[in-house]
Parts: C-alpha cells; sequence; structure tokens
C-alpha cells in the first residue's frame, strides 16, 4: 500500500469527495467577515479543470471545453488566500492507546488530520501541520497546492506518539510559527490539565486564530469497562497503578467527566469549537459529522 | 463461650476474601493506559483512597464470612457480665447445684451395649467437671428411696463423682416432683449464689407424671415469693425406645396351694410396647424344677396371661419364677413368689341338732362334698365336733370352721370364734331350721363380736333359685369361663337378711333379689354366711353337680391364711412368729444367691416370739433357716419392688412442652451441644448468633452498597 493510501484509501477519498461542497462552505462559513472579499479576488494561476458539481458558479465554466466535449468542467486556480490552516496534532504518549492499530488514537488522528487536509486542500486552502509532544515536534508551514498533501502525510507518517505531553510551550511554539492570523485545528485528546489547554488555547486566540478542537478518544477511556485487576502503565511516564477497575471505575469517570465538562467550558470562553470524536467512528462519519455541525453555525 | 465451637473452623473462611483480592492482584493484566490523569491524578491522594477503599471492602467481605462463622459457633455472651438477671441467677459469682440423677429400673434399659444408666453417669460427670472453682454440688438419686439425701450442697465435687460412678439402677419408681422439691429446699439453704437443678433421666414419662399435674406448677411457681427458682436442666439420656416386655404377676388363682392337687397358676405378660410381640419364650420353674416352657404373644400395650395347672410334689416354702426373654431393659422379664404348699387344712364342722327331727336328712351333706373328687388324699381333713366343744385349743389346729344350721351360740363361745377369725381363720356360717335369727343377731354381732355379716330378719319360704354371682370373687374361681350352673337350682327356703353396711359384702343373691352368700373380713380372717340351708327341704343345693366345687371352694378360701403370705416389698421385715420358742440362735437369712447368711433377731410379744430380718432393701430371695419345736424349718421370702417403671413410654412432645414452657425447665439434647456449653450458657449467658447473622445481613449490605457507591 502506498504511503497516502494508508492514510486516505479509495473508499474515504470517494466519501471525501461528496464532502467537498461542504467542507468548502464549512471552511468558508468560518472564514466569514475574515476572507469574503479577499476569496472573491481575480485567480491568480491557473491550477487544473475539474468536474461541475452543483452550486459551483456558472461565470466559472469553462465554456471551450463544454463546448468541444459537451461536458462540464469549471476552471481551478491557485488562488492568493489569506485562509491557512494550521493543524495541531497530538503526539504524547497518551496518543498511543489502542490495542487494534485502526483503533488507537494516534493512528486514527493521523487518518483524520489527512482527511482534513485532504479536503481543505481540495479547497484550494492552505494547510499545514505541526505535530506537539513534549516540545514542537514537527513544523510544516501553510501551503496550497497538491504537493502539500503528500507532505502532510509524509509528515503524519514519521509521527510517534511518545513522551508526556506538552501542550502549552508546544503551542506556544507553534503560535510563534505561525504568525497571522489562521484557522487552528488541534486534535489531540487533550489529556492535559485544564489550565495548561486555556493557557495555550487563550494563546492562539491572542493571535485572533481561528480555534477548533478536535477531541479524539478511544471508547475505553470513556466507559473504563475493564472488569479484572490491572496494572495500569501511563504511556507518558507515569507511575504504573495496580487497581481493581470495579473500586476505582466510579473516581475516574467522575473525574474524567470534570475535565470534559471543564474542557468544554474553557472552549466555549475561548470560542473554540471542540467535537469529540472515538476512534470506534469510520473517518468518514465523523469527519461527515463534524461538518454538519460547522454548518449548523 | 461457643455452643458449637467446631464450628469457628469456618473462620478459615475469613482469609478467603484476602485469598481471592491476592490472587486477582497476582492475575492482574498489564494495560498501557493514557488517561492516567484521571486514574491516579497529579496527586497521589486519589489513589490513595482507592486503596483505602479496596481495603475497606476487603475488610468488610472478611470481617461478613468471619461473623458467619463465629455465628454458626453459637456465642454465649456470660451473664456474669450482663445486666438483665435471668432465672437461677443472683450474684453470678459461684453456683449451688444440685443433681437429680435418675437411677431407676427403666435406666437399665441397654441399647447397642450401653445403658441409659452409662450415658446419665457421663453426664453427670461432665456437668461436675463445667462446675467452677466455688461452685458447690449435691446428688439425689431419685430411684433409690434408701439413699440418705444430702442436708446441704458440698463442694466436695469429687466424692460425688465417686458415688456416681459405681452407680447401678435401683428398683424405685422416682418422683421428680418429690425430688424437685427436696432440690430446691436444699437450694434454699444455699445462700446468695446462683441456684441449679440438674435432671438426668431417660425420656420415660412415668417419673414426671406429677411434675406435669397443675397443683405441681403451681406450687413451683409459688416458690417465686421466696426468691428467684433455681435453673432446672433437663439432660435426656438414651432413645426414645419403649418396647418392654415384663412379666407383671404370677400368682395362684386358688389358695391354699396343695400338694399333690392340681393348682391353677397364672402368669401375666404385659406388652409396654407399640409393637406386637409374637411367640417369646416363657418359662416357669420352682427352684432347679421347670414347671413349664411354653411361648407367649402379646399384641401392643396390653397384657395377657397363662394358665398352667401346676402340681406340686412336696409340701413347704417354695418359690415359683416365670421369666420371659427380651431384649433392652430386662429387668423386669423375671418374676418371682413364694408359696406355702401346704398338704392339707384343718376344718372343723360343728353341727346343730336339727330342730325338728324330721326335717334332717339322713345324710350329712357337708363331708360328702368335700370329699367330693378325692379318694383318701383329700386336702381337707374334715374334724366334727358339737358346738359346746369349742375351745380355743380345738380352734388352735383348725383353719376353717363350719357352723352348719347354726343355732344358738354363747357368749363365750363368740367369743372364742371371733378370736379365731381375727387370728387369720375362716368361719363358714349356714343358716337353717335351728337358726333363731334373733339370738344369733345378738350373739354375733355387738359387743366386740362382729361375726355375721348380715342381720338376719326372718325365713323366706317362697320359691327361688340364685341369680347373680360375683365370678370375679375367688370362691367362684372354679366358674371362671363356664356357664352358672345354679340357674336351675330350687330354693325354698331362706332367711332374709340386711348385710351390715360396713362389713358384709354379697357375693351371691337370689332371683328375689335378696342375699344368698355374704362375706365379711373379721380381723386376718373371713367369714361366709349362706342364707338358706343344705337342708333338702330348703334347697336342692346339695344334689346340685357344682355344690362341692362350691363347697371346696369357700373352704379353701376361708382356709387360705394357713399358708403365710412369705411376699415382701423391699425393706419390708422377715417375720417368722411362733406359739413356741424357736432357737433364735440356729435362725439365719440367705440372701440369694449370696453364701453368707446374717442371724436373725428374735423378740418376744407375750407368749409368741418372733424372729425378725430387716435387711430386705435388695429384690430377691431371702431363706430362712430356723428350728422350732425341734423341727427344721426352711422358709423362702420373695422381696420384689414391682414392675412399676416398666412403662418406658417417653414423654410425649405435649408434655415436653409443659415442662419447657409452663414450669420453665430447659430440655438441653445432647445431640447438639455438650454439658459445659450448656452450663456456661445458662449461666445466664445469652446467645448471640441471631445478633451475628443480623450483623453479617448489615455487613453484606454496607458492602454492596459501598462497591456499588465506589465503583459507579
Amino acid at each position: 500500500m502506498s504511503l497516502p493510501g494508508r492514510y486516505l484509501d479509495a473508499a474515504l477519498v470517494e466519501q471525501l469527495n461528496q464532502m467537498q461542497l461542504a467542507a468548502r462552505s464549512v471552511v468558508e462559513g468560518s472564514a466569514v467577515g475574515l476572507h469574503r472579499s479577499q476569496l472573491k479576488g481575480a485567480s491568480v494561476e491557473f491550477r487544473q479543470h475539474r468536474a461541475y458539481v452543483a452550486g459551483d458558479e456558472p461565470r466559472r465554466l469553462d465554456w471551450r471545453v463544454l463546448a468541444r466535449t459537451n461536458r462540464p468542467f469549471v476552471k481551478e486556480y491557485d488562488e492568493e488566500t489569506n485562509l491557512r490552516c494550521l493543524i495541531l496534532l497530538d503526539c504524547s504518549g497518551s496518543m498511543a492507546y489502542g490495542t487494534d492499530p485502526l483503533n488507537q488514537k494516534m493512528n486514527y488522528a493521523a487518518r483524520l488530520v489527512a482527511a482534513l487536509s485532504y479536503l481543505m486542500l481540495c479547497s484550494t486552502e492552505s494547510v499545514g501541520l505541526a505535530l506537539i509532544g513534549s516540545k514542537l515536534e514537527q513544523w510544516l508551514a501553510p501551503r496550497s497546492g497538491s504537493m502539500q498533501l503528500s507532505r502532510v502525510i509524509e509528515t503524519l507518517d514519521h509521527a510517534r506518539p511518545f513522551g508526556a505531553a506538552a501542550l502549552l510551550p508546544s503551542t506556544l511554539q507553534a503560535a510563534a510559527r505561525l504568525g497571522r492570523r489562521a484557522l487552528v485545528i488541534v486534535v489531540s485528546d487533550f489529556f492535559s490539565p485544564a489550565v495548561e489547554i486555556r493557557d495555550a488555547l487563550a494563546r492562539l486566540r491572542h493571535d485572533r486564530h481561528e480555534l477548533i478542537c478536535l477531541r479524539v478518544l478511544h471508547r475505553d477511556e470513556l466507559n473504563f469497562p475493564f472488569q479484572n485487576w490491572s496494572l495500569f502503565q501511563g504511556l507518558e511516564g507515569e507511575r504504573a497503578c495496580l487497581a481493581e477497575p470495579a473500586v476505582v471505575r466510579k473516581n475516574y469517570l467522575a473525574r474524567f467527566d470534570q475535565h470534559r465538562r471543564e474542557l468544554t467550558t474553557l472552549c466555549r470562553s475561548m470560542s473554540a469549537d471542540l467535537h469529540t470524536i472515538t476512534t470506534d467512528v469510520p473517518i468518514a462519519d465523523a469527519i461527515r459529522k463534524f461538518l454538519k455541525a460547522r454548518t449548523r453555525k | 463461650m461457643l455452643l458449637h465451637p467446631l464450628m469457628l473452623a469456618w473462620l478459615g473462611g475469613a482469609a478467603v476474601p484476602l485469598v481471592l483480592h491476592l490472587l486477582s492482584r497476582s492475575r492482574f493484566r498489564a494495560v498501557h493506559w493514557g488517561a492516567m490523569m484521571f486514574l491516579t491524578g497529579r496527586d497521589a491522594g486519589p489513589r490513595h483512597t482507592a486503596r483505602i477503599r479496596q481495603w475497606i471492602l476487603l475488610f468488610l467481605r472478611m470481617a461478613t464470612v468471619g461473623l458467619l462463622a463465629v455465628a454458626l459457633a453459637r456465642p454465649v455472651i456470660s451473664a456474669r457480665h450482663s445486666l438483665v438477671p435471668t432465672a437461677g441467677l443472683t450474684t453470678g459469682s459461684s453456683a449451688a447445684v444440685v443433681i437429680i440423677l435418675d437411677d431407676s429400673p427403666s435406666m437399665g434399659y441397654t441399647a447397642n451395649g450401653k445403658s441409659r444408666l452409662d450415658a446419665a453417669r457421663e453426664v453427670t460427670l461432665q456437668i461436675l467437671s463445667a462446675l467452677k472453682r466455688g461452685d458447690q454440688a449435691a446428688l439425689l438419686l431419685a430411684g433409690n428411696h434408701d439413699f440418705q439425701p444430702p442436708t446441704a450442697t458440698t463442694p466436695d465435687l469429687q466424692s460425688i463423682a465417686s458415688r456416681v460412678s459405681d452407680l447401678q439402677p435401683d428398683i424405685n419408681q422416682p418422683d421428680f416432683a418429690a425430688e424437685l422439691t427436696r432440690a430446691a429446699d436444699l437450694l434454699e439453704h444455699a445462700g446468695p449464689v446462683d441456684r441449679e437443678i440438674y435432671i438426668i433421666s431417660d425420656r420415660q414419662a412415668l417419673p414426671w407424671r406429677n411434675v406435669l399435674t397443675d397443683s405441681f406448677q403451681h406450687r413451683w411457681q409459688e416458690r417465686k415469693s421466696a426468691g428467684p427458682l433455681p435453673r432446672v436442666t433437663v439432660f435426656p439420656v438414651g432413645g426414645d425406645e419403649s418396647d418392654n416386655l415384663a412379666v407383671e404377676g404370677i400368682d395362684f388363682t386358688d389358695r391354699p396351694v396343695f400338694s399333690d392337687v392340681p393348682n391353677t397358676l397364672q402368669i401375666r405378660v404385659r406388652n409396654f410396647g407399640s409393637a406386637a410381640v409374637n411367640d417369646v419364650p416363657l418359662s416357669v420353674w420352682t427352684g432347679t424344677e421347670a414347671i413349664t416352657d411354653t411361648t407367649i404373644s402379646v399384641p401392643p400395650r396390653s397384657v395377657r396371661s397363662v394358665t398352667l395347672p401346676v402340681l406340686l410334689s412336696q409340701p413347704g416354702s417354695q418359690v415359683i419364677s416365670a421369666a420371659v426373654r427380651s431384649t433392652g431393659l430386662t429387668t423386669d422379664d423375671r418374676m418371682d413368689v413364694s408359696v406355702d404348699v401346704l398338704e392339707q387344712i384343718e376344718v372343723l364342722l360343728v353341727e346343730s341338732p336339727a330342730a325338728s327331727p324330721t326335717t334332717r336328712p339322713t345324710t350329712r351333706p357337708i363331708p360328702a362334698l368335700l370329699s367330693k373328687g378325692f379318694d383318701d388324699d383329700s386336702p381337707y381333713n374334715l374334724t366334727t365336733a358339737p358346738l359346746s366343744a369349742i375351745n380355743p385349743q380345738l380352734l388352735k389346729k383348725t383353719n376353717v370352721l363350719i357352723l352348719d344350721n347354726l343355732a344358738r351360740v354363747t357368749g363365750p363361745q363368740a367369743k372364742v370364734i371371733q378370736h379365731f377369725a381375727d387370728a387369720g381363720g375362716g368361719v363358714l356360717i349356714i343358716t337353717g331350721n335351728a337358726t333363731r335369727a334373733g339370738e344369733c343377731n345378738g350373739q354375733l354381732h355387738g359387743n366386740g363380736i362382729n361375726l355375721l355379716p348380715a342381720m338376719l330378719k326372718g325365713i323366706v319360704s317362697k320359691p327361688t333359685h340364685i341369680a347373680t354371682i360375683e365370678r370375679q370373687h375367688p370362691v367362684f374361681h372354679h366358674l371362671s369361663g363356664k356357664p352358672d350352673p345354679f340357674t336351675a337350682t330350687p330354693i325354698s327356703h331362706y332367711f332374709q337378711v340386711s348385710p351390715y353396711a360396713s362389713e358384709g359384702h354379697i357375693l351371691a343373691k337370689l332371683a328375689s333379689g335378696d342375699p344368698l352368700l355374704v362375706e365379711s373380713n373379721v380381723g386376718r380372717g373371713h367369714v361366709l354366711l349362706m342364707t338358706t340351708s343344705l337342708d333338702h327341704d330348703w334347697s336342692a343345693l346339695p344334689q346340685s353337680s357344682a355344690m362341692p366345687q362350691l363347697m371346696q371352694s369357700m373352704v379353701r378360701y376361708l382356709g387360705a391364711n394357713a399358708a403365710v403370705d412369705r411376699n415382701l416389698w423391699p425393706g419390708q421385715t422377715i417375720v417368722v412368729s411362733s406359739d413356741e420358742p424357736p432357737d433364735s440362735n440356729s435362725a439365719t437369712v440367705q440372701a440369694l444367691p449370696a453364701v453368707t447368711r446374717d442371724p436373725m433377731t428374735a423378740t418376744h410379744a407375750g407368749d409368741r416370739t418372733e424372729l425378725r430380718y430387716g435387711n430386705t432393701s435388695k429384690p430377691g430371695t431371702y431363706r430362712v433357716r430356723c428350728k422350732l419345736a425341734g423341727e427344721d424349718l426352711l422358709l423362702n421370702y420373695v422381696v420384689s419392688a414391682g414392675h412399676g417403671s416398666s412403662d418406658l413410654t417417653p414423654l410425649s412432645d405435649a408434655q415436653w412442652k409443659v415442662l419447657t414452657d409452663r414450669v420453665k425447665f430447659d430440655r438441653v439434647d445432647l445431640a447438639h451441644t455438650t454439658v459445659a456449653n450448656t452450663i456456661d450458657s445458662q449461666r445466664g449467658g445469652r446467645e448471640v448468633w441471631i445478633d451475628l447473622l443480623v450483623s453479617v445481613r448489615a455487613l453484606l449490605a454496607i458492602e454492596r452498597l459501598l462497591a456499588r457507591w465506589w465503583s459507579d
């Protein structure tokens, strides 16, 4: 399987293609008031033809091609746009949870990032990727163009979940590199103290970035389904804990819920969208649900 | 104190939760977990909390199992630490104990090689060993009336144990009502200590019959006014077996017993059990000579009699024995009876002259009646004498005096006859044409004379016949099972009589309703009055085929005292009386089967001498040898306590309920507990197993609640 195929299989791409319009409107919707005048600017450089889909502006139709082939195509240009998207992918150790490779949070998050990048790059947005762990591990500046997806996937392929999460310093580093304002999508499990998350998001908001938080969780982390005695070994170097799940479950769930509520509150206060995605949900479904929620906003 | 200490072994079960806990810990599954921050947190507090919770749950589970084990062991909280007083308790410091031990014959019942008394002995020793330092005890033997009861409790428990160790079943039927009263009286003087009475007995209902009465229960409760009632605990020993076969009686239907004449021996065997007994061997013998060996079948809870003709060849004192062969209680399988076998009895016939020569028959009926059926071996040695010849010397040699056609009796003659009857002689008065009612009434009744059973009124000349006879009376034993032979015998004349209320007892009546035969007891002797004559013109009785047997039966009955009854109760003194001074130096008593002989004591009462021996508390045969008037005598006395304890019927559940509910006795079944535990628990202790079970239930609920609370 080719490298892109590991992250974007044909079936997913097919489903993503059907979501392009919605994706574009969503992305545009998110930029209302920020980039509209500039998006309406003239094209700069021809990029490609693509099949006409309902909703495309008729003026973009390439009449010559239509006359010659009797099939509608629109012209696409690499437009100069101010909308940039940076995806911050959490590569801390906690993202390694998941016995099944397909359900491993890191794998899932990587495919999610690849899918989002594909969608946005198809919408001629510029997409960048930052891998954050204990520090800013990798930085891929936002760019547009068909090659950017390959760079994103290559960066994802080198990502390995390891080490303790340090959301604040790594976010600070990414924010420093990001420069002018952009759409920042944070893909993480957010297993960090709420204070640290708040400080990180606050830094991004301070730079007037648009924030979307995609929280990737494993179903076990929501339900804590363990029955027998278990030795819980921390993926981020925490001290191991031998516990009877029946005894600690209530406390775990309570604290988990408390953290969720805090996260929700602070995202609301930061005007950041928070979406929780579990790894047992197919990527396409997860994105479709996410886009639907964004459309309603 | 624990009633079932073995149950404490289940305490090991308390380790099961711990073992499971440790096993689970050792078989844990490693999980690489990302969300550790929610599991452990940054601080160690929650983890410690979880650990504490685990240990709390573990402790609850272990405590649940442990408490359950303790509850099964039925712990008892000592009353000495209790604020609530209980029956029998006063201070809780020491105890005064009375042990009532049933050593009656029923305790000799043996099953599986062990008698009930053996079990009772063990229980008694266990009670003694369970007593604490400072406790005092006393022993009452319920079946031994010769046992001198103690006057106070003693701290010397060893002496009681020694007394119990060699105990054997005694002969008497116990009365627990009396023993309980005695024990309570004894404890009243025990001072301010715990008062306890322990009754160790089989389950036989007989000893309890008086305890179960309302009067005893009322008296027992009345004792409360004098202080707290003693705590009474009953330890039943042995089983509920009640099957028992006993020889209940052995007797000759006609007395005295004659030698060389068939005598009728009747043996009664009672089946006390609820199952029929079939073809049980029954042996009868005298000395070493077997009389008969037969079998007997007895329905449940009934009596069967065996009647045997017995011909005894030798006169003298003999012991007749009968025995059945049974299991269980064997002490009542045999019964002995002493009998004096006589060669003859002396009969003196006194006939009055006929009032009219024409009315007397030419043949004298009485000698013919008495000799009927015998050749020259009649047991009735008949002598004839006129009334004027009666004197004490003549009557001394006489056993039965027949006053035929009774005429006028002088006062001295009446006194002599009265003295004769008082001494045991028998008198048969036959009325006739010479009888003068007024004179007879005056001479034979009143002024210290009571020879006449009924007042003579006058002659009734009216044909009648014998209507009813009292078949149960010994005089009519020979008619047992036969039709009345006198119904067709006409009687034309008879004296109308009125029996004296306190003396006369009618044995036969005429169809007219008037008595024909009236009996009275005079001193040790008997008097029979026949209200008709044996003359032909008065009645046809002499011609009746049944009359010889009736006459012989009456004479035999009246002469029964010719034989001395040598059957005694335990403790009754053997008395050999004689008008002639016996050789007291040669008088000895041998309690068979012992070979030693004890001397008899000679005492003089007026012109009579008596040889006495009083050590007859043990049942058995006592053989007396003495010399009287130069003649060596061998007399057999049989001491028997009877078989009053043979009915082994156990106390019913209802009777037990009365004892436990109304009289507040504790019944302790030693199949489920021990004596020591019982004593400890009853000394005011309170069983707390119910409380523990409630605690177990509560712990389970708490554990479930906490587990759910902490895990949801």
